[in-house]
């Protein structure tokens, strides 16, 4: 059963070609901003092409999208309040841009804070360096598709009973990337649900369901957060799951191609000739992330068919982390 | 559209046509229980040549085939024992439908042409449109393709356009499609199929009469958009509304397959699907503007990708004074 699900899991993908036939007359341009200290996103940040006079600004995610003509030698400019302004050559800038910027703290008062703070902690916490797929100047950062046909779940511990949980947090890709390209529709889309979970004291896996959220994905960030504050959710005891629940609807579908030779039978005459055709996978968005962390106990749970299995990867963890306050 | 749904074909036939029917019908007797393939020409009722390009389609068992050039299709087992439907129809050709068992009877099916006018004069024309406008970088949703939760059981798939004004000529279609780089050598991108297009049926609100006899193939293409130029066909739009089809020839060239997990059997099991996928149009609303022509010949709505999937992507260019 884990050979099985590992194979499914990891979504055998097929290294044979590097390039889609989408010729692109436009250039888009897109990425997430994001605070370089803490690594959160920044909502509401200007991003301009400095020449067109084009501009957008950042959505809840951090995340923007510039479609573009002819300006490859413009320049964008990002500004937000609060954070010292960067620029960047538009000239053989990629898609999925992370654009950390420095807070200006010239500009802020001094606040003292008295009183005793509650203390946040990212579980599980990865990286956006984590999440960006790397290639070049003899380095090679790459990440996998994860994906399952049903759910996959993670197991967190909090330092102390009834902690508050603040955000989901969880790294998201699109099945085809530049580095490992299978061919496959793309798209941004993508609607399925988290659940936060007990843990089934016989089993130890993931047992019933503490917090349901839909989720609805419109863009291509690489970093979401679901802000769960105003749910108010107390995680009782100390060890929680959190699982990824996909919808198989046509809005979540993508459509992967594979190469293969299949033996056909002449109609006429009943003699069999190899052909190659395509062979055609159809998955759900969304596929999220698994980065390599050299931990080879890195356990997650898959679910196939209705019914949970722990796995062990060699390596890889899943991105998704969870904050709480405590 | 009011096809005139024939009678099957051998109840019209002359005595001496019975006669021979009936001799074939006592070899096809003798033959009963042999699990041979049985080979089937499909021809002109009137020239007795073969007709090219056949859809094929056996109701209850929801299979559907396209014929090659020859006409030839080929059905193995005992024709008599089989309890189903056939239905046989191609473009220009009054369609057919049958018990599949009557085909025992006689090894060629011929078909007749049904005959038609197309109005329109070639003119000049001083404007064109293009409707239907598709941002191509967020085509990202494609039909065709079977998925676990639905068999994609259709032989066309229509787009309905509306042109500025009645009397409109067709200039051009572009279809954009799903297609990856294929290496050299390699062909299971290619895609072979036919533009239809249609008026509107006054009754259904879907596709109705053809608006040309002529036969528009894009044979052999890689590109994942198609543009074809329409002008040489002269196809005048008799009002504003009309339809334009994909229509997809199930044949060996066009031949693909999806593995399709089955949760009965924990499984995955091949089903065979035929190229092209055609892109869905990044347009949401509550107007649909496809309709399917599914494996029996009916025209339905196509809301598979409803609320989204609104329109194909399919580009329209009309010319018009």
């Amino acid at each position: 059963m884990l050979n099985h699900s590992y194979n499914i899991f990891f979504v055998t993908f097929w290294f044979f070609l590097a390039s889609h036939t989408i010729s692109y007359g436009q250039q888009i341009i897109d990425g997430q901003v994001v605070d370089k200290q803490t690594e959160l996103a920044i909502p509401g940040a200007t991003v301009k092409l400095l020449k067109a006079g084009q501009a957008t600004q950042t959505n809840v995610q951090g995340y923007f999208e510039l479609s573009i003509d002819n300006t490859l030698t413009d320049t964008l400019s990002f500004t937000s309040i609060g954070y010292k302004p960067y620029k960047l050559a538009v000239k053989g800038t990629q898609r999925q841009l992370l654009i950390a910027l420095e807070p200006d703290v010239t500009g802020l008062n001094q606040v003292d804070i008295t009183g005793k703070k509650a203390k946040d902690k990212i579980l599980s916490r990865f990286t956006w360096d984590d999440l960006k797929e790397v290639a070049g100047n003899g380095y090679q950062h790459f990440t996998r598709p994860a994906y399952a046909r049903v759910g996959l779940a993670k197991l967190f511990e909090t330092p102390q009973p009834n902690a508050l949980l603040v955000n989901i947090m969880f790294g998201r890709r699109s099945l085809s990337s530049a580095l490992d390209a299978p061919q496959s529709s793309d798209g941004k889309v993508a609607r399925f649900y988290i659940h936060v979970c007990d843990v089934d004291s016989a089993t130890q896996l993931p047992g019933a369901v503490l917090l349901t959220k839909e989720v609805v994905l419109l863009d291509n960030s690489l970093k979401i957060t679901l802000d769960l504050s105003k749910e108010k959710f107390i995680i009782p005891g100390t060890r929680f799951f959190i699982t990824i629940e996909w919808i198989r609807t046509p809005l979540n579908e993508i459509i992967s191609r594979a190469i293969a030779e299949r033996l056909q039978r002449a109609r006429l005459n009943g003699r069999t000739f190899g052909q190659y055709v395509s062979k055609y996978w159809v998955f759900y968005r969304p596929i999220l992330i698994l980065y390599a962390t050299g931990d080879a106990k890195a356990i997650k749970y898959i679910n196939q068919d209705d019914k949970w299995t722990p796995f062990v990867d060699r390596g890889n963890e899943l991105a998704l982390a969870a904050t709480i306050r405590y | 559209m009011n096809w005139p749904w024939p009678q099957p074909f051998a109840i019209n036939m002359k005595p001496g046509k019975k006669i021979l029917l009936l001799i074939l019908n006592l070899i096809a007797l003798a033959a009963l229980g042999q699990d041979k393939p049985n080979i089937f020409h499909i021809i002109d009722s009137e020239t007795s040549k073969a007709v090219p390009l056949v859809s094929i389609s056996i109701l209850r068992a929801g299979l559907s085939i396209t014929t090659e050039k020859d006409g030839v299709f080929i059905i193995p087992g005992n024709m008599l024992s089989m309890r189903d439907t056939i239905v046989f129809q191609a473009q220009n050709y009054v369609p057919v439908k049958m018990p599949l068992s009557m085909l025992a009877l006689s090894s060629n099916i011929p078909i007749s042409k049904y005959k038609f006018d197309v109005a329109g004069t070639a003119l000049k024309y001083k404007n064109d449109t293009v409707i239907n406008v598709i941002e191509k970088l967020e085509v990202n949703h494609y039909a065709g393709v079977d998925t676990e939760t639905s068999y994609f059981n259709y032989l066309q798939l229509a787009q309905q356009f509306e042109a500025p004004v009645a009397g409109c000529r067709l200039n051009r279609i572009r279809v954009y499609r799903m297609a990856f780089n294929d290496p050299p050598g390699y062909t299971s991108q290619r895609a072979a199929y036919r533009l239809r297009f249609y008026d509107v049926d006054p009754v259904t609100g879907g596709p109705g009469c053809d608006l040309t006899n002529d036969v528009v193939e894009i044979t052999d293409d890689e590109r994942r958009q198609d543009g074809s130029a329409l002008s040489k066909y002269n196809i005048i739009i008799p009002q504003k509304k009309f339809f334009v089809a994909v229509e997809w020839l199930r044949n060996v060239g066009n031949e693909g397959y999806s593995m399709l997990y089955d949760p009965k059997t924990k499984a995955y099991k091949q089903r065979d699907n035929y190229r092209p996928a055609i892109g869905i149009a990044p347009k949401t609303g509550k107007k649909l503007n496809v309709w399917g022509l599914n494996f029996k010949h009916q025209w339905a709505p196509y809301n598979y990708f409803m609320p989204f999937g609104t329109d194909l992507a399919i580009t329209a260019t009309v010319e018009y004074n």
